[in-house]
């Protein structure tokens, strides 16, 4: 089945090797998740238990001894978390797809077509890509301040796109791109659009879906914008909310971690969902066994 | 800029649209980033408390306290050790992680997610729950140091730990999303070229560094370029975890920037030091662009 | 994106390909700007309501607290008001405690200020030398001001004017575990003639600390809250350690003089060399058990009392040198520069901080009053273990520097506390961190 380098060549080589591979894999895997585990099961444990079993290690370090699910029915109970999720979903969702967008489309010309202030542009995208976003915070929130869209949506996605990282990757991405595909679209009369349109964007699939994937992690993360540009508690996102329970006289880890696990867990269905396009179709390596 | 004369007749049409093409993501990168950064650079030559509307202009001054502070010149040396074990260690792993992960099995695509796993949390809470875990001399990795009867660590307390640890856990944190990228690129690599090595008799190490090395370098230096960048920019943890410390240890740019911006209200130096920041990673990123141009004229 | 969603499950050829991603790309890209248009105008929209429905609004921020019920009690301020004042409308708003300071800040770079909030005790100094927030002076009866504690009246009093008024009043004692406690047959005192000298303090700590193979198993003391002034400073005003000049505005001579040497130096055995005190510990480390003393205040009490409902637990005072000690500091609340309506923004804080409020405030939260009329109301606080904070705040308080460059200071001293905490030379750190602050208060003169 595994028509891909590494697994043919493993394979061809030895099974004692592909053993080691696999060990290999799954060491990295409980190095990976650990953390990640380790808090989901402490959401699930009374808020007394949580540091209890820490030291010495053993069983209950890791599994919960009781289980409850109290801080989940807290969350959606006495805090409007479901909303908090909604909220995150649609300014992560928007920019995710706004940033594509845009990002193809400027990659496309600053890769493909040569224009006068090409180099200059993408220096400019660049440097906005360099500065560190502490160090614009104020200005940014002087400008949408002038422009009256505190307490939005808009405030939360529009300044965000593009994200320069998209356009510097997607343009890396089109550089690799063979230019014969362009000469032979442009011979069936394919203008730049039609090019962008009909050969680009089909071919960089997976690389469109990344930038996607990234943009929207990156945002369903965003703390520091949000928190300075909403005070309205109908425009919190999920991880101002948070660090609503992270910080102050007393520290309530269950809930924390019950919180941590939700806000986790929409990046990840949407990654499990994405991931086999990052995978050769089954179909293609079919066709070469 | 000096152009040409009769440039806009030579090459109007490619041109407009390109300019059509460029507009939206232009149109943001000016507004909401261009902008705010001349008016950072407008903040460096004041002394700015974020209150006072009209705040005491100071030239150069800022400029010169940032050359003369010792502190800038750690941070410095700090990000710059950073970014030296983090870069590497992040290439490796992404590249690693993307091979490995490769095959198509429903197994592996578990395996995936897992790796994939850290990249979901946000950075603040990643950092938080690395602080518990690795919390001296009871937390949960100290448990299992004391199993292989070890004294206690002191991780993030120790000088000579902490910032090593913070690029470990950067690397945990992001190198999903390397290995994501490393998938996109493999994707790239015709079939038919590993076939046509197959048949010259290339197989595993061999033919990683005839075929699938040379044919990602494109994507490497992307990685690498944008992994400078952020490594130069880290912050969050050491905001989170170490706030600079042991021994300012762990003081990098960022920090200093942000304590200095939003802690100590001294938005002129800030902003002096951004701007540091900012020719530094620009100088950094074209000696990256010209290995770039290199690789380009093959 | 139904569908989208259909398509999606065509074999992967690359036609049906191109055209899902472009369909999925056109529909999402619909929605995203469905989404957007809809921020912008319900935005359009809340601020013309708010404009037509409320002439007066007023912006009340407060620094969230984990335990809703205190998030409920200062929103319910705001919803009092609006019924006491018709035509008013008070925006209660509450942000984490660890961005709100810098939400703040950033707030008055735009203008946008809320006309009443929350301002931590040792942050009055850098608000009034940024000219952030108006003086009460004139607006507070003479004889409420004289119904506060002297503490807190020198605490919200700043260069001769009042600048805030206290939430309440907060100082941490020692909490022990009275289960360890029974077991070395020790008997930790509840009054403050008994208190124990800080070599008591070591003897006891000596006794209740259990060491395995090596390893501490159980400690004596840990802090309930990361290291800070706050924490530390009583260990070294008990010995006549001081921070800073009594005037602030020097710290050579001061954090590194003799005495702020030998308090360190005390303190800081207690991590490295003694090993009766942990240096980063995980959490709740006293509710599960794990450390026979921490130290906390009321607050911390009841929630220690409600979350570990099978721990038992008691109150006693700080160990005492040269003097006895407790920390003092609390939330204050108080009027921006940039209120527009400051005769509306003052009955609101007094709505909230006057007699009343305080009295509201005081009572649910656990915190101690700043009035005395509200300690007369609540008699519990003369009991134990009440009484314990109480008379510690009354007689021990120890008040943080007061400089415009208080949290350079607190950042300096506590980097400098973490290197003695590992065992490391407590003079030359200090000499250095004593130079650095002297540099930053040199702008302030």
């Amino acid at each position: 089945m595994t028509h891909v380098p590494l697994g043919r060549g493993a394979r061809q080589h030895a099974p004692r090797l592909e053993v080691m591979l696999s060990a290999g894999r799954l060491v990295l895997a409980v190095f990976f998740v650990f953390p990640l585990v380790w808090m989901f099961l402490s959401s699930l444990r009374p808020a007394a238990e949580i540091f209890q079993y820490v030291y010495p290690f053993g069983l209950w370090t890791v599994l919960p001894r009781h289980t409850t699910l109290d801080s989940y029915r807290h969350l959606f109970h006495d805090e409007p978390f479901a909303r908090y999720l909604i909220n995150s979903f649609v300014v992560a969702g928007s920019v995710a797809v706004l940033d594509v967008a845009a990002s193809s489309m400027a990659a496309y010309a600053f890769a493909r077509i040569r224009f006068a202030a090409r180099e200059l542009l993408f220096f400019l995208v660049l440097t906005v890509m360099i500065i560190p976003f502490e160090a614009i915070l104020v200005p940014l929130y002087l400008i949408v301040r002038w422009l009256g869209w505190v307490d939005s949506y808009a405030v939360l996605i529009i300044p965000m796109v593009p994200r320069a990282l998209s356009v510097f990757l997607l343009r890396q991405f089109f550089l690799g791109l063979p230019k014969e595909l362009e000469d032979a679209a442009r011979i069936d009369g394919c203008q730049h659009w039609g090019i962008y349109w009909r050969i680009v964007l089909p071919l960089s699939r997976p690389v469109l879906l990344s930038v996607a994937l990234l943009a929207f992690q990156e945002m369903w993360g965003s703390f520091t914008w949000p928190l300075v540009v909403t005070n309205n508690a109908s425009m919190r996102v999920v991880q101002v909310a948070v660090a609503t329970f992270g910080q102050g006289d007393a520290i309530q880890y269950d809930k924390i971690f019950a919180a941590l696990s939700l806000a986790a867990a929409a990046p990840l269905i949407l990654f499990v969902i994405f991931q086999r396009y990052y995978v050769r179709g089954i179909a293609t390596a079919g066709l070469k066994g | 800029m000096a152009l040409p004369a009769g440039w806009l007749v030579r090459r109007r049409r490619p041109e407009l649209s390109a300019y059509v093409f460029v507009l939206p993501a232009v149109l943001g990168v000016l507004v909401f980033g261009i902008a705010p950064i001349l008016y950072a650079f407008v903040v460096s030559l004041h002394n700015y408390d974020l209150v006072n509307p009209h705040p005491p202009f100071v030239g150069m001054r800022n400029y010169a306290a940032l050359a003369a502070d010792p502190i800038f010149w750690t941070a410095l040396r700090n990000t710059t050790a950073y970014a030296l074990m983090l870069v590497p260690l992040q290439t490796a792993a992404g590249l690693g992680l993307a091979l490995i992960v490769q095959p198509s099995a429903r197994w592996i695509a578990v395996l995936r997610t897992a790796y994939f796993m850290p990249v979901v949390v946000s950075y603040v809470v990643a950092a938080g729950l690395w602080e518990i875990l690795f919390a001296t001399p009871n937390g949960p990795v100290n448990s299992l140091v004391a199993l292989g009867h070890l004294p206690p660590q002191l991780f993030f307390q120790d000088p000579r730990q902490a910032l090593p640890l913070i690029a470990v856990m950067s690397t945990w944190k992001w190198s999903g999303i390397t290995m994501l990228i490393y998938l996109s690129g493999l994707h790239e690599i015709p079939l038919e070229l590993y076939e046509a090595a197959e048949m010259d008799g290339a197989r595993g190490a061999r033919r990683f560094w005839s075929i699938t090395w040379p044919l990602l370098q494109r994507i490497t230096l992307f990685v690498v370029v944008v992994n400078t960048i952020e490594a130069f920019k880290i912050f969050t943890p050491v905001y989170v975890i170490t706030s600079g410390g042991p021994m300012n240890s762990t003081t990098v740019l960022v920090f200093h920037l942000f304590r200095e911006a939003f802690r100590y209200v001294h938005l002129g130096y800030a902003s002096a030091l951004s701007f540091a920041l900012l020719f530094l990673i620009l100088g950094l990123a074209a000696i990256q662009f010209w290995l770039l141009r290199e690789d380009r004229s093959e | 994106m139904k569908r989208a969603r259909k398509e999606r499950r065509k074999p992967a050829n690359g036609r049906a390909v191109a055209g899902l991603s472009r369909r999925t790309l056109l529909t999402a890209a619909a929605g995203g700007a469905a989404a957007l248009a809809a921020g912008v105008f319900s935005s359009a929209a809340r601020t013309a309501g708010v404009r037509a429905a409320a002439p007066t609004t007023l912006q009340f921020w407060y620094v969230r607290y984990t335990i809703p019920l205190l998030n409920e009690l200062l929103d319910g301020f705001g919803r009092a008001f609006e019924q006491s004042h018709p035509g008013v409308r008070v925006q209660v708003q509450a942000f984490p405690f660890g961005e709100y300071f810098q939400k703040v800040n950033v707030a008055y770079a735009g203008n946008q200020a809320p006309d009443v909030f929350f301002v931590d005790f040792p942050l009055i100094p850098n608000y009034v030398y940024r000219k952030m927030i108006v003086p009460l002076d004139g607006l507070v009866a003479k004889a409420e001001l004289d119904d506060y504690y002297p503490a807190p009246r020198n605490d919200m009093t700043y260069q001769g004017k009042v600048w805030a008024l206290p939430m309440h009043q907060s100082g941490e004692q020692l909490l022990y575990n009275v289960d360890v406690l029974d077991q070395a047959k020790i008997r930790p005192p509840h009054t403050l003639d008994q208190e124990w000298t800080k070599e008591d303090f070591l003897h006891v700590a000596e006794a209740v600390v259990r060491r395995d193979a090596g390893r501490v198993t159980r400690w004596a003391y840990a802090t309930t809250y990361a290291p800070g002034l706050y924490v530390y400073q009583p260990w070294l005003a008990m010995s006549g350690g001081e921070v800073l000049s009594p005037d602030a505005s020097r710290a050579t001579g001061y954090l590194n003089s003799p005495a702020t040497v030998n308090a360190f130096t005390f303190w800081g055995d207690l991590y490295t060399k003694r090993q009766l005190a942990p240096i980063q510990p995980t959490p709740d480390l006293f509710g599960t058990g794990q450390t026979a003393f921490t130290q906390g205040n009321p607050f911390v009490l009841r929630d220690i009392a409600a979350r570990f409902s099978n721990l038992r637990v008691g109150a006693t005072f700080m160990p005492r040198d040269r003097r006895c000690v407790t920390n003092s500091g609390a939330y204050h609340i108080g009027i921006s520069v940039q209120a527009k309506q400051r005769d509306l923004a003052w009955e609101f804080v007094n709505s909230v901080a006057g007699r009343d409020g305080h009295l509201k405030w005081v009572k649910a939260a656990g915190y101690l009053p700043a009035l005395k009329s509200t300690y007369a109301e609540l008699p519990y606080l003369k009991q134990y273990p009440w009484s314990v904070f109480w008379d510690g705040l009354a007689h021990c308080a120890v008040q943080r520097p007061r400089t415009p460059a208080y949290d350079f200071v607190d950042d300096t001293v506590t980097q400098a506390s973490k290197d003695i905490q590992l065992g490391r030379p407590v003079k030359p750190i200090l000499d250095v961190a004593a130079a650095k602050i002297d540099q930053e208060l040199a702008r302030y003169r």
